[in-house]
């Protein structure tokens, strides 16, 4: 799906832990997840640092968004 | 002595001699005898055959009226009542590739004669032909004519005579998805250990079970300025209304919906739940927030380090979901994406 909307010229951070997948279909903006039941989240953490990790990772996932990409990129 | 085989060889303006782009309007028309390639398709054929007609047709007439043309092309095949036809090659023309499918699977259905055609791996004709249509794998240009025609004669023939196919890396074809049950000398495991072996000492092997690979694609330019931007959220996450009303599958999905995002202060822990039948869904469930990261980007939507999250976010299941299935529908939310205005994605997947 990421790479169908790209070829439409928007650009997409594909958040995810399965890092080797997401490489084989050759996603362009490739961003480390923190869990597949949890992208997003961190159970282990209090709700305070869970949402501190969501915030950087949404940072990440900006960072994805900005940046000039040629080829498959892993943002970790 | 085996009849002779009256063959049919469909080509588009240009194989066709007809001319080049300024001649890819041209309607279907039939010229007796081999054209062009046909002449080394009619050489492969040798005494076992012989093409009776060529039909040729303009890849633009083609692809602006598909269900025109092909009628129209239909009527001049079944005229010359053949055993059997020979479409292309097209390489990596696009609407050659698309057309040259198109009429081996009408005429395979309609008149029930083999077709075979040739294409390149990236042609878009292969992806929407190779379950229907036997279409042999093809270099990039026609500089591989002389290496693909023998291979669709071959095959051809085989299918004219009724003779087992045999699998795709042996005739050369693109893989149909179809799985045939075969004996094997060796059990299984001992199949995999000497696989394994000979991948750590460096040698050759091949591998039963390739796993799908995308085709690579230009990334396309960076958003720029967040500030200024709307972003949208995309799940495969399955995260739905509670009670799925919309029925999204929990696998092997094929549907997407539009969903509204909730507010900052919502719990949407009691609104949304997640039918992924992939994983355990019950973190999300607790806190959607930890699939789609609203809060946080409410936050940095109110402090002006993003113009707008958008109102709505896409959300489908991604388990067991055919490629070809999530493929269309990227297709359809990237449409959609584009005409609400959505500059960049964030796509959580699980």
């Amino acid at each position: 799906m990421a790479n169908e909307i790209e070829k439409e010229g928007i650009p997409v951070a594909l958040i995810t832990t399965m890092v080797t997948t997401a490489k084989m279909m050759n996603v362009s903006r490739i961003v480390v997840g923190g869990g597949i039941t949890h992208p997003f989240g961190n159970p282990e953490m209090s709700p305070r640092e869970e949402k501190e990790f969501r915030k950087r990772l949404v940072e990440k996932a900006f960072d994805a968004l900005r940046r000039e990409v040629k080829e498959m990129t892993v943002f970790a | 002595m085996d009849k002779k085989l009256r063959a049919i060889h469909y080509l588009n303006q240009f194989f066709g001699q007809m001319g080049g782009e300024e001649k890819a309007g041209i309607p279907p028309q039939m010229k007796e005898g081999p054209v062009g390639p046909g002449m080394l398709v009619q050489k492969k054929l040798g005494d076992r055959g012989q093409i009776v007609a060529t039909v040729i047709c303009g890849d633009d007439y083609f692809s602006n009226d598909m269900g025109k043309a092909i009628e129209k092309i239909l009527i001049l095949i079944r005229s010359s009542n053949p055993d059997l036809l020979v479409a292309g090659p097209a390489f990596n023309a696009g609407r050659y590739g698309i057309a040259c499918g198109e009429v081996c699977w009408r005429a395979n259905k309609e008149l029930g004669i083999p077709c075979v055609t040739g294409m390149y791996k990236e042609n878009p004709g292969v992806e929407m032909y190779r379950k229907p249509v036997y279409i042999i794998e093809t270099a990039g240009s026609a500089i591989g004519m002389k290496d693909a025609v023998p291979k669709m004669v071959d095959l051809a023939i085989k299918l004219f005579e009724g003779e087992p196919i045999s699998s795709p890396l042996e005739e050369g074809y693109f893989p149909r998805g179809i799985r045939k049950n075969i004996f094997s000398e060796k059990w299984a495991s001992a199949r995999v250990i000497d696989m394994l072996i000979a991948k750590l000492s460096g040698d050759s092997y091949m591998t039963e079970v390739s796993n799908p690979t995308g085709t690579s694609i230009k990334p396309s330019s960076p958003v720029g300025d967040i500030g200024n931007a709307k972003i949208a959220l995309v799940t495969e996450g399955g995260l739905v209304p509670k009670g799925n009303s919309d029925r999204i599958e929990g696998s092997r999905c094929t549907k997407f919906a539009r969903y509204k995002i909730w507010a900052k202060n919502d719990s949407p822990g009691q609104q949304f739940e997640s039918i992924h039948r992939g994983f355990d869904t019950s973190l999300i469930n607790e806190d959607p927030n930890r699939l789609l990261p609203i809060d946080v980007l409410k936050d940095k939507e109110e402090k002006g380090q993003l113009r707008e999250i958008s109102p709505f976010f896409y959300s489908t299941c991604g388990c067991g979901t055919y490629i070809s299935e999530a493929k269309r529908m990227g297709r359809e939310i990237a449409k959609n994406l584009k005409s609400e205005g959505i500059q960049g994605v964030i796509l959580p997947a699980t």
